[in-house]
């Protein structure tokens, strides 16, 4: 297993690195295309000092070279000054972000599964019950309705009107709910359909049909047999799950007001901050790689019959 | 399709094909069946409702503002310019929809030959192709759409292609799996006795008989695509003002959530009945063309 393992690590890095060179070639080259560059103000600077202080961030040379000292610059870990907030790096701006990010966006996601999961599994066991199609009904409705609808109105009813929690601001844990809440809830429809879907098809297996005739007890023919199996989707689904929730985190900080990544983003691609996009983009294709692996990796654990290949 | 033209057409005993099997499934299914007719509603009030409403959707009218429903002659009450929030409810329906369509058409096209190709020709070719799928599935896509709205502008014609740009990923992954297992199936084998190029076999042989998933993914990406329209919108990098798109008004509406309530209320349940209509289509269609499924 442990050499498998090691193969298997080899292989998916040599897909991840070639996905990271595209995303930073890509999101450069983008980036540069956009029309105006971070030093636009309103007035107009005088010629010689526009001069210089491109010669200082080194963009008076051509594209190309610009683009190779820039990969260089990130092999070694070094992703450069802010181009807006002079005393800051890039570096600076992700350890601040990140945790709130990160904090919101794992939170969110443990969250839906846990609740996912179990909501799932109430439907498949009563399967075409009431309580199943009303639990669909739901989780179709958790996928139509966007986060920056639920989002105005849980901040509406539970901040405004009840003012039971803040309505923005990051100011300790009361003030993640909100947007945690909002974050899962689509998260929580899909993964009760999946669930929902994977349960069903285990329950008619063979193996669950053996545990039935020794005579388990239903909870453990469900917890111990068949969730592990019925899970399998779901852990495939991980990725694009990631995915959705940096999507929607995007969203959730401009409403709330959250200092995470996603807001330095929005502000650096409207002010052309060209070195703080293109960190955000690195951090955030990173982050993706990374948990998709883990979900392979979670994947090969729980079904013996996948080989880590 | 090409089997069905082999059956002999014999009036005397009608046979039923799979498709009449699916619509008799589908039609029995009701959440389908309302489904199909509330859309129905919305795209007819999309097309004509426009031209008739009291007010167009720009019009601004300054002692209209902040209108409540049912008020000054506006329906559906007046935004903080003035503008009747009917008319800009419909207008803006009219380009989600229009947006969904158009950028689900645009993967549509890329998808089915990106996945008939890779699936039909195998071996190298198909690893090459579905590692490119692989690469840019990873890739934070809505980062890219941002960046394209941000070096060429806001322009809706972008925003139909960049979505659909992102949305035939997986539309390839579904056509390729079904031509792997077409393309051992004897009609295929057939028309390559005959001769015919490979070109030929997919257009004419592979494509038309992955229809079935097919729509029912259409009708799925369709809501996707409208979601993804509307974050664009709502971080102020989708349609440009006056236009507007479902996802635009709710942003506005959300801003003036306190004061005018109706401004967040009236465009959340158009976009949330658009997007539960084709969901409930989307699953009603692949109940009813495969139900194994169920």
């Amino acid at each position: 297993m442990g050499l498998l393992m090691i193969r298997f690590l080899f292989r998916r890095l040599w897909v991840a690195v070639p996905t990271l060179f595209l995303v930073i070639t890509a999101a450069f080259f983008m980036m540069r295309a956009a029309p105006g560059n971070p030093f636009d103000t309103d007035r107009k600077l005088p010629a010689q000092v526009e001069r210089n202080i491109m010669a200082k961030y080194g963009m008076d040379r051509p594209l190309g070279e610009q683009y190779l000292t820039y990969l260089g610059n990130v092999l070694q870990g070094d992703l450069g000054p802010s181009l807006k907030y002079q005393d800051k790096s890039v570096l600076d701006l992700i350890k601040e972000g990140l945790p709130t990010s990160a904090v919101i966006g794992l939170s969110a996601l443990t969250l839906a599964c846990l609740i996912g999961v179990l909501l799932g599994v109430m439907a498949a066991l009563r399967q075409n019950k009431l309580i199943d199609n009303l639990t669909m009904t739901v989780a179709v409705l958790g996928v139509c309705i966007p986060t920056f609808v639920t989002a105005p109105l849980l901040v509406l009813v539970f901040a405004a009107k009840l003012g039971w929690l803040p309505t923005a601001g990051l100011n300790g844990v009361r003030s993640l709910i909100l947007p945690v809440t909002v974050l899962a809830l689509p998260q929580i429809a899909i993964i009760s359909r999946l669930t929902r879907a994977g349960m069903i098809e285990v329950l008619r297996s063979n193996y669950v049909r053996t545990a039935r005739a020794r005579g388990l007890p239903e909870h453990r023919i469900v917890f111990g047999h068949a969730l592990r199996a019925a899970v399998l989707p779901l852990v495939s689904y991980l990725g694009p799950a990631c995915a959705g929730l940096l999507t929607g985190s995007l969203v959730i900080e401009k409403i709330f007001s959250l200092p995470g990544l996603g807001k330095s983003f929005i502000i650096g691609a409207l002010q052309r901050d060209y070195t703080v996009v293109m960190g955000v983009v690195i951090v955030y294709a990173g982050l993706i790689l990374l948990l998709n692996l883990l979900a392979d990796i979670i994947y090969a654990l729980l079904d013996p019959r996948v080989k880590l290949s | 399709m090409s089997a069905a033209s082999v059956t002999p057409n014999t009036p005397a005993i009608s046979g039923r094909s799979l498709w009449d099997d699916a619509l008799r499934r589908l039609l029995a299914n009701r959440a389908a069946v309302v489904s199909a007719a509330l859309l129905t509603g919305l795209v007819v009030l999309a097309l004509i409702g426009p031209m008739l409403t009291p007010f167009a959707y720009d019009q601004i009218n300054k002692n209209d503002v902040w209108a409540p429903p049912l008020t000054a002659g506006h329906l559906l009450g007046a935004d903080s310019l003035g503008r009747d929030v009917l008319a800009r409810l419909l207008v803006g329906l009219r380009v989600s929809l229009a947006i969904g369509v158009v950028a689900t058409a645009v993967s549509l096209v890329i998808g089915v030959i990106w996945g008939a190709t890779a699936g039909y020709l195998g071996g190298r070719v198909d690893e090459i192709m579905m590692r490119l799928v692989d690469v840019l599935y990873s890739l934070p896509f809505i980062f890219f759409v941002i960046l394209l709205m941000v070096t060429f502008g806001r322009n809706v014609i972008l925003i139909f292609l960049a979505i659909g740009a992102v949305e035939w990923l997986t539309m390839s992954r579904i056509v390729r799996g079904q031509t792997l297992s077409l393309k051992s199936r004897e009609f295929v084998e057939a028309a390559r006795t005959i001769g015919l190029s490979d070109a030929a076999i997919i257009t004419r042989h592979i494509i038309p008989n992955l229809l079935g998933p097919v729509v029912v993914y259409v009708t799925l990406t369709i809501p996707a695509v409208i979601l993804a329209e509307s974050f664009l919108s709502f971080l102020g990098m989708g349609v440009q003002e006056p236009l507007t798109s479902l996802g635009t008004l709710i942003s506005q509406g959300a801003q003036d959530m306190e004061a005018a309530p109706w401004l967040l209320i009236f465009p959340s349940v158009t976009m949330v009945a658009t997007l539960m209509a084709f969901n409930f289509i989307g699953d009603g269609l692949r109940d009813a063309i495969d139900p194994k499924d169920r």
